[in-house]
């Protein structure tokens, strides 16, 4: 047994041994307690077969549904151009008239507010002689 | 692995053609890049190329090895541009830690070991030792993925294997 492994072996790392020759190595290699001096190939050989076992856990992404939902979603972005560019055109006349009407009536609303807030400024003129007299009065203390 | 020649390749069609090798290219994808996450991308990015041309792939005789062929080009090119940006000097400070760490550790883990040795073989003989004694596969499609002649795969596993065989005996000396 041993002779025809020792035989195996030197076909082996010459690079000569078939599948099937290699097979037998494997299974004598993983199977058997082994003698000391063939230790290394032995790890060797289990060595490979742990590296076979490692495995690829990720997912596989595929980007099919995603590219049909980019399409998707690119087309509605383009009809929404061209509808929105259709409609603001004729709108955009009466949306300039509506917006110089309520730019006067802003212009109206602020003009008044600015006449109540001059009368209320001039009313604070009397605080200031308050204001005055005051001081007077402590600066005097 | 043959296909019936359908027309239209369904996704779920594809996902068990590519399940049936993921395994194996994340392997030899890790084996070239070492680190993990480089090959999963790598995986990812071959499936990819695979599924857009899907169409085609009716007509390949053997999916996997065209498969196993995209992954290697795939790693020997991200390889290449590594080397060429100092990401290479980084890698050699990386390893230079990583020897020293692991030649603390007892010779007992072997696939650690040899995953270490691997990593010191010139390419060619990293990737016929990972198809060959690893993953099994036969010469004929070795040689058609490496794009090699039998022979010349033959004499390159002959160096691989007495490189890996020669370390193992002096770690096996020295270890015990």
């Amino acid at each position: 047994m041993e002779h025809d492994i020792q035989k195996l072996l030197d076909l082996y790392f010459d690079g000569k041994t078939t599948t099937q020759q290699e097979q037998q190595l494997r299974a004598y290699f993983l199977g058997n307690a082994v003698k000391e001096n063939w230790m290394p190939y032995k790890s060797l050989f289990v060595g490979f077969q742990s590296s076979k076992k490692e495995k690829f856990t990720q997912a596989i992404d595929l980007p099919k549904k995603s590219r049909y939902v980019f399409w998707w979603v690119s087309a509605a972005i383009v009809a929404t151009f061209i509808v929105g560019g259709n409609l603001y055109k004729p709108t955009q006349s009466y949306s300039e008239q509506e917006a110089y009407a309520s730019y006067a009536e802003f212009k109206e609303n602020v003009l008044l507010v600015s006449t109540h807030l001059n009368q209320g400024a001039n009313r604070l003129a009397h605080l200031e002689t308050f204001d005055q007299t005051t001081t007077k009065y402590l600066k005097k203390e | 692995m043959k296909n019936s020649p359908k027309k239209n390749l369904t996704e779920a069609d594809f996902i068990s053609i590519i399940n049936v090798f993921k395994d194996k290219l994340f392997r030899i994808a890790k084996r070239l890049l070492v680190s993990h996450e480089e090959a999963q991308d790598a995986v990812q990015e071959v499936v990819l190329k695979l599924w857009i041309q899907k169409d085609k792939m009716i007509y390949y005789t053997n999916v996997e090895a065209f498969a196993v062929t995209m992954t290697k080009n795939y790693c020997l090119d991200r390889l290449k541009s590594k080397q060429a940006t100092n990401l290479q000097l980084i890698h050699s400070n990386y390893r230079d830690q990583h020897e020293r760490l692991a030649k603390k550790m007892e010779a007992r883990d072997s696939v650690s070991h040899l995953n270490r040795l691997m990593e010191q073989l010139p390419v060619q003989q990293k990737m016929i030792v990972q198809l060959r004694d690893i993953e099994q596969l036969e010469f004929a499609q070795i040689a058609e993925i490496m794009s090699m002649t039998e022979g010349a795969i033959r004499v390159a596993l002959s160096r691989g294997r007495t490189t890996l065989k020669e370390a193992l005996i002096k770690i096996h000396e020295y270890g015990t």
